[in-house]
């Protein structure tokens, strides 16, 4: 399948109905609100792109969590080492497609908060980013590479949703 | 005697309840079937899918009637059946479009459990690894990207849900 080939798409409206459809019966703290404003990525490259930056932000808000809350020495490397094999993947998929390197995260600095809100929602756009762009990449392998990489942000997040339950109560 | 385990039982009922084809059977079941990305494909995905739904639906439903889940984790076990119905919700229209009409649901064998506890908690798990193992290894053969990316929102779900019992069971999260 070409990622550019005509194929019952579907209108942005149906796309909003159907993601109402999954919404309406879940829990909004499921967090999936923003597919009412799901993107067409239309290049591999830009997608990846995207993945790159979002995934960075998450991984610097992680690095700051971990560095200002004792309780998260366990967790963050963890998370951090995900992050990284994320990345691996992502590299991996610009080579089979010969696009150009991604951004190198350590050029990529900036002050963020060490709330777990901010992260929670770092991971969620990555999380929503992930599932935007599994159209685009027209190839299975990758599709399914990619979706096990999303579907670990999805568990990273819960897990942060939980931690922050936590401190709340 | 059944030598499945819990998970591979219910991909098994799930997909054979719904009549899948053995080539689809193969790919739930974890070996690499040659499945060309077509109509047809989808559609049989599709309903395979619907199997699993309708299966969690079914033990989600049997759960909560005979109130087997544990008072502090009804509300998860309430909001996850919702989601397992809005993810058959979304793929019954998908098929609706193609003009294709959904299996129907089949009926579930009840949970064995007579009693609230852990071991229904571990079989709800099972369910949403199930699924989660199942979308994973489908994802890939989707031919239309609306189908794509409704599984791509789905599998998430199936995976949060599984992070949250597995929480409850005091088993590692991460």
């Amino acid at each position: 399948m070409s990622p550019t080939e005509p194929q019952l798409a579907p209108s942005r409206r149906q796309l909003i109905a159907r993601g109402g459809l999954v919404l309406g019966a879940a829990s909004m703290s499921s967090g999936l609100a923003p597919f009412a404003q799901a993107k067409d990525y239309t290049s591999r490259r830009e997608a990846l792109d995207a993945l790159d930056r979002l995934a960075i932000n998450c991984g610097m808000r992680l690095g700051v969590v971990g560095r200002t809350r004792p309780s998260a020495s366990v967790l963050v490397p963890r998370f951090l080492a995900a992050l990284s094999k994320h990345r691996q993947t992502r590299d991996d998929v610009r080579r089979r497609f010969a696009l150009p390197r991604g951004v190198d995260p350590a050029r990529q600095l900036a002050e963020v908060e060490a709330d777990l809100p901010g992260l929670r929602q770092a991971l969620d756009d990555l999380m929503i980013a992930y599932a935007e762009s599994l159209p685009v990449f027209g190839d299975s392998k990758v599709v399914s590479r990619l979706a096990i990489d999303m579907v670990d942000v999805s568990r990273l997040r819960t897990v942060i949703d939980l931690w922050a339950e936590a401190e709340a109560a | 005697m059944n030598h499945l385990n819990p998970r591979r039982e219910f991909i098994r009922r799930a997909a054979l309840n719904t009549g899948v084809s053995a080539v689809i059977l193969g790919v739930l079941e974890g070996r690499d079937e040659v499945l060309a990305k077509s109509e047809e494909t989808d559609i049989a995905i599709l309903n395979a899918a619907l199997g699993i739904e309708n299966e969690a639906i079914g033990i989600y439903t049997d759960a909560l009637n005979r109130e087997l889940v544990p008072s502090g984790l009804q509300d998860y076990a309430i909001e996850f059946k919702g989601a397992h119905e809005g993810h058959r919700d979304t793929q019954v229209e998908i098929l609706r479009e193609r003009g294709v009409a959904a299996v129907e649901p089949h009926s579930v064998d009840p949970i064995r459990e007579a009693t609230a506890g852990d071991a229904v908690v571990r079989r709800l798990l099972s369910v949403e690894a199930a699924a989660e193992s199942a979308y994973l290894r489908l994802i890939g053969r989707i031919r239309t990207n609306d189908y794509l990316l409704s599984a791509g929102f789905i599998v998430v779900d199936e995976a949060r849900h599984q992070t949250i019992w597995r929480r409850a069971l005091g088993l590692s999260i991460y």
